[in-house]
């Protein structure tokens, strides 16, 4: 490994570039038309242009960044997550160019990314699975016959699927045909295969993964879990390590099933193995993902470890350093979103027009963002994300609110007044997080400012646009009586900032 | 009292905005606030209410405001607003005032000079430090108001610009 190319964007791609330089390692990005002037295209030793903003003509086409690869010469290739980083076909194509993959090889991907196959291997190794049905190639009459069998209700997945899509709920079997269809169709769209599969809703459910980590040499070890049971629409919003659920035993067992897991699948790197865990403590194999998970900070604060480094290495043919046995304080991570959470969730691109990212002790923000940029409508709308690390759970708790309170991310919307409520809920503070926490209390959430805001938020807004101020009394230019004529009744200390002080010299 | 009407967040919020120093008392739907407002620099101003202190952060793109205070963004609108009471008119947007009380060491325009936003036009100096008035937007100078050497109160109005056509209105 001597020089890296990301072939990712935005704050993964800053994530990674960090890395790379603080192994001496030169790194180059790519960038669509969107992102020529993003944060990642200006960080990075040198970035190379990959095609237009649709992702399929840049950061999907395999072709043109594995040229990109070879032109800077660049010997190895990183996916970072979301776009290529779980294609087999990718990593297939970088080794075929005689190119490090950073990540697991082609075969391993394959194997864990289709769903079914996974799922049947490890119920073949002992793991637990989620009770449902799953076989390759079903046809929909096969399917609704197996619905009836399991009772509902019951979550329809695509073996190909990934991020909700192709997934669908269904709460009586005798509905089912009809999301049958409609998930073949959105599957077929997403992944190219529209074979699914059934599992059984499970209710009152948190979801919980444990990082792992594999040299391919025989060395294999988990680095305790993260629980993301704070979703919306199967996405991930708010992260926590260690889980408040999680007990030293259950923590023993979970970490135990990810290792079986891994061997299973004849794993190599680092990947994360996800589960769904039951109030009463029981567990079920829900997926392995084969890449560097958004939320991996949390673990590197708790743990000490930096994951991305630790990818390199691997790839690189090292093996795994010792580890720590045991993660300290805790961390959490909210996700910051380019949306707007009054209005469903609704995507809301637009510019940066002045950019304030909290900084401080325990506080970590991996951004991709800058003030005087455009976020780009083209991709996925994560900007950020906030991390903090306390002792105790409470106490990172309390800076999370005070680090999301000191982000000022202007001329977008942003989901960061919701994310704070949600750290803030007493639910979230008592530990109550299942998977259908959002749902529960957040269901119809608005942006509440108290009249208080509104109104210093109109005095400075007005102070702002009016050129002149906001005209004082009377009775005070009169008071300070030394006031000249052409200039009275005004405060120019309330103006300062209309100059530089002590500018440069002329 | 400045009277202003405002779209904010989506609603329509009226107020009244009066003004003691850097005391303000903002009635707003029939409701007063107040607090001490201090513009730190462009785009941040400091609110101090019930003892506590907020950063107020403020963008504009074109019509549009957003202000985040407190760890909320509102946007805003400003649908209408008075320029204060008659006769007390403050100085206009092409007014450029001394900052501080001091001596005006340098004048660096004359009358008529067309003016790029940023440019320096005078140089008031006090208690060894230098204090650059700059044009705010581009215009040409109407009159200079002071001579080097002329003692100026904070507020002097040091000189005027004209918006100069065809040149454009810098941002404010």
């Amino acid at each position: 490994v001597h020089k890296v190319l990301i072939a990712n964007r935005g704050e993964v791609a800053v994530r990674i570039l960090r890395a790379c330089r603080e192994l001496a390692l030169p790194c180059a990005a790519v960038y669509s038309e969107a992102d020529r002037d993003a944060l990642h295209t200006r960080l990075a030793d040198q970035a190379l242009p990959v095609g237009g903003s649709p992702p399929l003509e840049s950061y999907l086409n395999i072709g043109r960044l594995i040229d990109a690869a070879r032109a800077c010469g660049a010997d190895t290739v990183h996916p970072g997550y979301g776009f290529l980083a779980e294609s087999p076909e990718f990593a297939a194509a970088v080794q075929d160019a005689g190119l490090t993959f950073v990540g697991p090889p082609a075969a391993v991907i394959a194997r864990v990314g289709d769903k079914i196959a996974a799922r049947r291997l490890m119920d073949r190794s002992g793991i637990p699975v989620v009770p449902g049905y799953a076989e390759p190639g079903t046809t929909d009459h096969a399917l609704a016959a197996a619905a009836e069998q399991i009772g509902g209700p019951l979550l329809v997945k695509a073996a190909g699927g990934g991020g909700g899509r192709g997934m669908r709920f269904v709460e009586a079997p005798s509905s089912i045909l009809e999301a049958l269809a409609s998930a073949r169709r959105e599957a077929r769209a997403a992944f190219g295969n529209d074979d699914l599969f059934l599992e059984r809703r499970l209710e009152q459910v948190r979801h919980i993964e444990i990082q792992i980590a594999a040299d391919g040499r025989g060395k294999i070890c988990h680095l305790a879990e993260r629980e993301c049971s704070i979703q919306r629409r199967h996405q991930k919003l708010v992260e926590e390590a260690p889980s408040p659920f999680v007990t030293p035993t259950l923590r023993g067992k979970l970490g135990e099933a990810a290792l079986a897991a891994v061997s299973a699948a004849e794993y190599v790197n680092i990947g994360s193995v996800e589960f769904l865990v039951e109030p009463s403590g029981h567990f079920f194999f829900l997926e392995i993902n084969p890449r560097l998970q958004v939320e991996h900070g949390i673990t590197e604060l708790t743990m000490g470890v930096d994951l991305v480094k630790l990818q390199l290495r691997i790839a690189a043919g090292d093996s795994l350093p010792a580890m720590p046995a045991e993660a300290r304080g805790h961390a959490i991570e909210c996700r910051i979103y380019a949306e707007d959470p009054g209005q469903g969730f609704a995507p809301s691109p637009g510019p940066i027009l002045a950019l304030e990212e909290p900084t401080g002790p325990g506080i970590r923000v991996d951004s991709g963002l800058r003030s005087g940029w455009q976020v780009p409508a083209a991709y996925d709308p994560l900007l950020a994300k906030v991390m903090t690390w306390d002792r105790t759970r409470d106490d990172a708790i309390a800076r999370m609110g005070e680090a999301l309170r000191n982000y000022a991310i202007l001329g977008c919307r942003t989901n960061l007044g919701f994310v704070r409520d949600v750290i803030r809920h007493e639910a979230f503070r008592s530990g109550e997080t299942t998977t259908r926490f959002l749902e529960r209390h957040f269901a119809a959430w608005q942006p509440h400012i108290g009249e208080d805001l509104l109104a210093a938020g109109a005095a400075a807004v007005l102070s702002e646009a009016q050129p002149s101020g906001i005209p004082s009394d009377r009775s005070e230019a009169s008071a300070t009586g030394r006031v000249a004529a052409g200039s009275m009744a005004w405060d120019p200390w309330s103006r300062l900032g209309r100059w530089r002080m002590g500018g440069d010299r002329v | 009292v400045s009277d202003a009407v405002l779209r904010m967040d989506g609603r329509v919020v009226h107020c009244a905005i009066s003004r003691h120093g850097a005391r303000y008392r903002v009635r707003l739907e029939g409701r007063d606030h107040e607090f001490d407002l201090a513009p730190l620099s462009p785009g941040l101003i400091a609110i101090t209410a019930a003892g506590r202190r907020f950063l107020a952060r403020v963008a504009r793109l074109d019509a549009r405001w957003f202000v985040h205070i407190d760890g909320l963004t509102v946007e805003c609108e400003i649908i209408s607003r008075d320029k204060g009471q008659p006769g007390r008119e403050g100085p206009s947007d092409g007014d450029l005032l001394a900052p501080m009380p001091g001596v005006v060491s340098q004048v660096l325009v004359r009358e008529g000079d067309v003016v790029s936003p940023g440019q320096p036009l005078v140089i008031v100096e006090a208690m060894k430090m230098e204090h650059v008035v700059r044009a705010r937007r581009a215009g040409r100078v109407r009159t200079v108001r002071v001579r080097e050497e002329d003692q100026v109160e904070a507020g002097t109005v040091v000189a005027d610009l004209d918006a100069e056509p065809g040149t454009g209105e810098g941002a404010p």
